[in-house]
């Protein structure tokens, strides 16, 4: 009899805790939708091709948290850094980062196979998924991310890439989180990814 | 046991002091040049170091060339206000101010090596040729790193 008291009272606590976890994060919720008052319009429709050769399309995103970067392998310096970095990231967050998706989307498909997207990407982290589309994809990818690349001709038929440097963050939504830019620090980034997915 | 003791500690030191080598040559001072390991299958590289005349008369950096790559030339990154990355080569000889220097360092200017012709891993030694319209030519062996795990994306904001 004792015992029954105890379990129901238990179970009372219980439902008292959950309700008003439930209602903390309805206000939260509540709180950023006033926030956000004005979401910015960005992401939308793709289909690209995966480094190991399956096709990724925005549905893929769903339920997941995508961060993605758009770049090329040919580049030596902002690239790679980023790439490090988002590595290093995730090996912070630990268990935090598990529903993170890294994507480096190519800006130059001409030169970036699925075959050296997976040798370049690999080297970073086994998390990463390099995308590469044909010329109408990435167009059409990189319009609804609002990302600006152009072909820079240098010396000897070699060329470079202009490209936005920013790392949008896509919620499980599909819908535009965040941006990391590159002023953010370390740290910066790191907390900003776990108030995020943690 | 000394011997080993001794033997632990240049083991300990080796990676420091393999980091850390400087060149003179007449009145050039040319420290710490290393290149970040290139990821498998990438075609280009960059190298970093710090150039220092000492000399009463400025200099340039006229050529840069190695063997182990097709080109070799002097880059810079930009970052635009609306968050776009743009590589360029440098404009012109780069100037060694008397009496001043010059820093190529992730996110600013660098050394774009271009068509590798051998794998660069972490800790192999390449020569590197330097001209300089005063100082003449010097051989420089830069050391492959891997990228400074303590970087960060925000070094990338000078040009």
């Amino acid at each position: 009899m004792k015992m029954r008291f105890v379990l129901v009272g238990l179970v009372a606590v219980a439902v008292v805790v959950i309700t008003a976890m439930g209602v903390m994060e309805w206000q939260r919720r509540e709180m950023a939708v006033a926030v956000n008052v004005a979401p910015i319009d960005l992401g939308g429709p793709f289909t690209m091709t995966a480094h190991d050769g399956r096709t990724v399309t925005q549905e893929d995103l769903e339920g997941r948290r995508g961060l993605i970067f758009f770049g090329f392998t040919t580049c030596p310096e902002i690239c790679p850094a980023t790439l490090n970095e988002v590595s290093i990231w995730l090996d912070a967050l630990g268990d935090d980062g598990a529903t993170i998706d890294p994507y480096f989307v190519t800006v130059d498909p001409e030169r970036d196979t699925p075959e050296r997207m997976a040798e370049y990407v690999g080297y970073f982290s086994p998390r990463i998924t390099g995308l590469v589309g044909t010329d109408e994809q990435l167009a059409e990818m990189a319009r609804g991310y609002k990302v600006y690349y152009a072909r820079i001709d240098l010396d000897d038929d070699d060329y470079t890439m202009d490209h936005t440097a920013a790392i949008y963050l896509m919620d499980t939504d599909g819908n535009f989180y965040d941006a990391i830019t590159h002023t953010a620090t370390r740290e910066e980034a790191i907390a900003k990814l776990r108030a995020w997915a943690g | 046991m000394r011997v080993l003791l001794y033997a632990a500690l240049c083991l300990l030191a080796a990676p420091f002091a393999a980091s850390a080598h400087d060149y003179e040559h007449n009145a050039i001072y040319l420290s710490h040049p290393w290149i970040v390991e290139p990821p498998p299958g990438a075609p280009t590289a960059a190298g970093y170091l710090m150039i220092t005349n000492d000399g009463e008369d400025g200099d340039q950096l006229v050529s840069v060339t190695a063997d182990f790559a097709e080109r070799t030339e002097i880059h810079s990154m930009i970052m635009t206000d609306d968050g776009i990355m743009q590589m360029r080569p440098h404009d012109g000889p780069l100037v060694v101010p008397a009496g001043g220097d010059v820093l190529l360092e992730p996110g600013g200017l660098h050394i774009m090596f271009m068509g590798l012709r051998e794998s660069l891993k972490d800790g192999d030694n390449h020569a590197v040729v330097l001209e300089f319209e005063t100082a003449g030519e010097v051989v420089v062996e830069f050391t492959v790193q891997k990228r400074d795990g303590a970087m960060d994306m925000s070094h990338g904001d000078d040009s």
